[in-house]
């Protein structure tokens, strides 16, 4: 049996689909493949029709296991792992306290995947801090999981996030290393970034699908989807031997040292965790730099909180404040998100390559009794990026986020990145 | 020059407007000057709404921009006072302190009287590290203990805020206020206040007469003609020194220091955020009728300033209109109680017009004008509650607008007076002049209708006798409501913070 494991350092780049789609181009060649969803979004599982908890949290809850996580698309047997949304959290730390569970978990999971030649492992962006610092998850990725395929799109923040993760992670790039990095959905990149790409991965780590819009309406059917190239290329190189076969790994060179730990990188882009002790206003510029790839910042915040940066400063009018209270109805979310949008567009009009820095989002985002709270503050938050990406295509956006009551989590799919206070 | 000649063709245009009407409107050759007055009120009306329309339009298209640089220049606080309670004078620098944070500086400029409030004050401001500025004459009141206050502090300090001993800033004014001052022509910006204390109904319609003013006629302002409301307002340091600092001569510094400041070129504004909270309203009829006298003295004093001062013809429009709005609460209103009460009693045709003419014309106005200025006021609080309230305390303050007008013309000096907070009473004597005003109105109006059902009349004296009827039973009904309104229970006050201890 060889696992294969897809990831993304950011959403929403395609890595599901594409797992779905590198399982396909291997059970075409005649594979006993098994899909594994690991991603908490449960995305492959739903097109499995799988409608019981995954195996993560019906051993947690101790239920009796039954077979209802396992299905089928096609001939590709669909393992639901995790896709239970934000239990998650819980259940891994559950899971790292009782290890009598985690050993049945273990056992279930080899029992039903080791009949498999391939199991295609879809991970979540999300979750990789967790993953790495996990003993429950490293058993796939340390042990098992021979190959690992890191999507990412065009975007530069997203192409660059990746490559440091894969420095630290992966100890560098090198020909005859188990990975690939594929950048799916290109349609505009540019030039010099593909050029610093594939000299760094000296080209053999480097796959590139161009932007496919009928995926788009995809419909769950294997049948209809569509096998790229590329991907059939990638398993043809998979079931090649020496390519895959690689035995050893270090356990240090795929755990992260204890230096990155204050600032892990997740989620769709770029999320970083700011531990309580590091939340000073140097230790976020320097990570707001970081993020920002040495483009001007422009910091847009609440004149609520003192916190000076010094560079770029803006601050919403307390009027503001009395706008966002006062949303009436989902219409004066757009409203207000398009008019916010707007201002940003105003002021960042005569900045070359700027990076809008939004501090914070509870000051910032809409904050009435209209409407369901999460819909508010992700419409509120889609229509304003929508609004700049529609006049500035170049503009990047980064949020930062007091995570109360889990307030960022919704909102991290949407931003390029994310920086949790 | 031009400017000159075009302002004061419109200061003619008003009070000659009303003397072709008069003219052909002549009845009883004794009442010619009340035949001018009701048609000089009515032209007066015309006005003020005409200028509180285009304001209200106007108002609706400004807007201000949400994203500021943060503002970097340092702000002096000034916070005139004089024999006002201790505790609420501590109370507003630690709400001031807290909203400034490091930004600035608050300088406590008393002018008080009474020594046991002079130490206690001084001690609080050695305790909370503010600066105490004491001046033992008052000089030029508010406006000197300001000018005062100016002459002490350096040009380290950009700005200047002015909040009363009342005010509370809330967190965020000294964000907002500041921002609005990148285009340099900016020379001050006036923020709102929000009533607290609407503890009486005098209180409340005070509050209600406020909010057409707030919500539409100062945000149409803005730009061209904002002016200084005394307080609440923070300003641009160079230009107050450049002008000479506020103005000393007149009883209330705001409009006039406003003038000075316009006629230099500058321009001002006034940004409609609730970002100062806590200022009490007038408790009772007393204090509501100081308040009025001291607002509208200030506004005849200025009137020189108003006619001298280089405004363009829009700032001198809603800047006269200011002082014809007084003209009208105070003498016009005189006019007008006197009509009905002519006709009525002495039965002199004061005017002559044809009643069916008087109604088609003016019915529909009256109605139309009622309904537009409801619709300016939607986006506020208001309400036909709001509409009465409004009215009826206009009513009550017409002695003490009158008065003011009387001590203007005859160039009487008058003390600066505060107006008392905290307490409020309620007493039948300052309503005798109201009472006395009802119970004739209401005489008359109901002598009136006796005659038109019993009396043989021809169709022109009916009608004059049920338009006369109309406007004392109109005038009436508000003073009436005014009289319940000044008459009507007081509440205590609650703490907001039980057992906290008083200073003194």
């Amino acid at each position: 049996m060889k696992a294969v494991m897809l990831t993304a350092l950011k959403s929403d780049v395609g890595a599901s689909t594409l797992a779905l789609m590198l399982a396909k181009a291997l059970a075409e060649r005649g594979n006993r493949v098994t899909l594994v969803d690991m991603d908490v979004a449960g995305y492959i599982s739903s097109i499995a029709n799988i409608r019981v908890n995954g195996l993560l949290a019906r051993s947690v809850d101790d239920e009796k296991l039954g077979n209802g996580y396992v299905g089928k698309i096609g001939r590709i047997q669909v393992v639901k792992l995790l896709g239970d949304g934000m239990r998650f959290f819980d259940d891994v730390e559950k899971l790292r306290r009782n290890p009598d569970q985690l050993t049945k978990l273990v056992a279930e999971y080899t029992a039903v995947s080791s009949d498999s030649d391939y199991v295609v492992i879809d991970v979540a962006p999300c979750f990789l801090d967790l993953i790495l610092k996990s003993p429950f998850i490293s058993y796939w990725l340390i042990s098992p999981a021979s190959f690992r395929i890191y999507v990412t799109d065009d975007k530069r923040p997203s192409i660059t996030a990746t490559v440091s993760f894969i420095r630290r992670v992966e100890g560098g790039f090198a020909a005859g290393q188990p990975f690939v990095v594929v950048i799916n959905k290109a349609q505009n990149l540019e030039k010099p970034i593909a050029k610093e790409l594939s000299e760094e991965t000296e080209s053999t780590n480097l796959l590139t699908i161009p932007f496919t819009p009928q995926l788009f309406h995809f419909s769950g059917d294997l049948g209809e989807l569509p096998v790229f190239d590329q991907i059939k290329t990638l398993a043809h190189l998979l079931t090649i031997p020496p390519v895959v076969e690689i035995t050893h790994y270090s356990d240090e060179k795929i755990v992260p040292n204890k230096k990155v730990n204050s600032a892990l990188i997740t989620d769709k882009s770029t999320l970083l965790m700011v531990p309580p002790e590091r939340r000073d206003t140097n230790t976020l510029s320097t990570l707001l730099a970081r993020l920002s790839y040495g483009r001007e910042m422009v910091i847009i915040k609440s004149p609520f909180k003192e916190r000076r940066f010094h560079i770029n400063e803006f601050i919403m009018s307390p009027r503001y404040n009395f706008l966002r209270f006062k949303v009436r109805n989902i219409n004066d979310v757009y409203k207000l998100a398009k008019r916010f949008g707007e201002e940003v567009l105003r002021i960042v009009a005569n900045k070359t390559r700027p990076v809008v820095v939004l501090i914070n989002e509870a000051e910032l985002g809409p904050e009435s009794t209209c409407c369901d709270v999460i819909t508010q503050r992700r419409e509120f938050w889609k229509t304003f990026l929508a609004h700049l990406s529609e006049n500035a295509p170049a503009l990047h956006t980064i949020l930062v986020c007091e995570d109360i009551a889990g307030r960022c989590s919704p909102l991290v799919d949407i931003f390029e990145a994310v920086v949790k206070l | 020059m031009i400017m000159r000649i075009a302002n004061l063709l419109l200061v003619a245009a008003v009070f000659l407007a009303p003397v072709p009407i008069a003219l052909a409107t002549l009845g009883d050759a004794r009442f010619v000057w009340l035949n001018y007055g009701i048609w000089l009120s009515a032209v007066v009306s015309f006005v003020l709404f005409l200028d509180y329309y285009l304001l209200y339009k106007r108002g609706k298209k400004i807007d201000f921009p949400l994203l500021a640089e943060t503002p970097k220049g340092r702000v002096a606080v000034f916070v005139p006072t004089f024999n006002e309670d201790p505790q609420m004078v501590v109370d507003t620098l630690r709400s001031i302190k807290a909203a400034l944070k490091d930004r600035g500086d608050i300088y406590l400029l008393d002018d008080s009287t009474k020594p046991e409030i002079v130490s206690a004050l001084k001690t609080s401001c050695e305790q909370m590290g503010e600066k105490y500025v004491h001046r033992e004459d008052r000089r030029g009141f508010k406006a000197g203990a300001l000018n005062y206050g100016l002459s002490l502090i350096s040009d380290r300090y950009e700005f200047l805020a002015i909040f009363d001993a009342d005010q509370r800033p809330l967190n965020g004014f000294f964000e907002e206020a500041p921002a609005h001052f990148r285009d340099p022509r900016v020379a001050f910006v006036q923020l709102p206040q929000l009533y607290k204390d609407t503890r009486s109904e005098v209180a409340k319609a005070a509050r209600y007469q406020q909010e057409p003013f707030l919500r539409n006629i100062m945000r149409g302002r803005t730009f061209r003609s904002a002016f200084f409301l005394g307080s609440g307002a923070v300003f641009r340091v160079k230009v107050l020194k450049e002008v000479g600092g506020f103005e000393e001569n007149v009883i209330t510094e705001d409009v006039a220091t406003s003038i000075k400041i316009l006629a230099r070129g500058y321009t001002s504004l006034y940004v409609d955020t609730p970002l100062i909270w806590h200022g009490e309203a007038p408790l009772d009829v007393v204090a509501y009728r100081i308040q009025q006298n001291r607002w509208s003295f200030g506004y005849f004093q200025s009137l020189g300033m108003i006619l001298k001062g280089k405004l363009n013809l829009a700032q001198f429009f809603d800047y006269f209109t200011g002082f014809l709005y007084w003209f009208k609460k105070g003498a016009l209103t005189l006019f007008e109680l006197l009509g009905p009460v002519v006709y009525l009693m002495l039965g002199a045709a004061f005017i002559v017009i044809d009643p069916l003419i008087y109604a088609l014309a003016y019915v529909p106005y009256m109605l139309v004008s009622i309904a537009v200025f409801m619709s300016t006021v939607k986006h506020a609080e208001y309400g036909v509650k709001g509409f009465l309230y409004h009215q009826a305390v206009e009513y009550l303050a017409f002695p003490a607008i009158f008065s003011a007008f009387l001590a203007w013309l005859l160039q009487r000096k008058k003390p600066f007076r505060v107006t008392p907070k905290k307490t409020g009473k309620r007493n039948i004597k300052p309503l005798l002049l109201h009472s006395l005003i009802l119970a004739i109105l209401t005489l008359l109006a109901a002598m009136g209708i006796y005659k038109y059902l019993y009396f043989e009349m021809d169709p022109r004296e009916a009608g004059a006798t049920i338009v006369n009827i109309f406007w004392a039973l109109y005038q009436a009904f508000f003073i009436a409501v005014g009289i319940a309104m000044a008459l009507a229970p007081i509440q205590e006050e609650e703490p907001l913070i039980a057992g906290s201890q008083p200073l003194l």
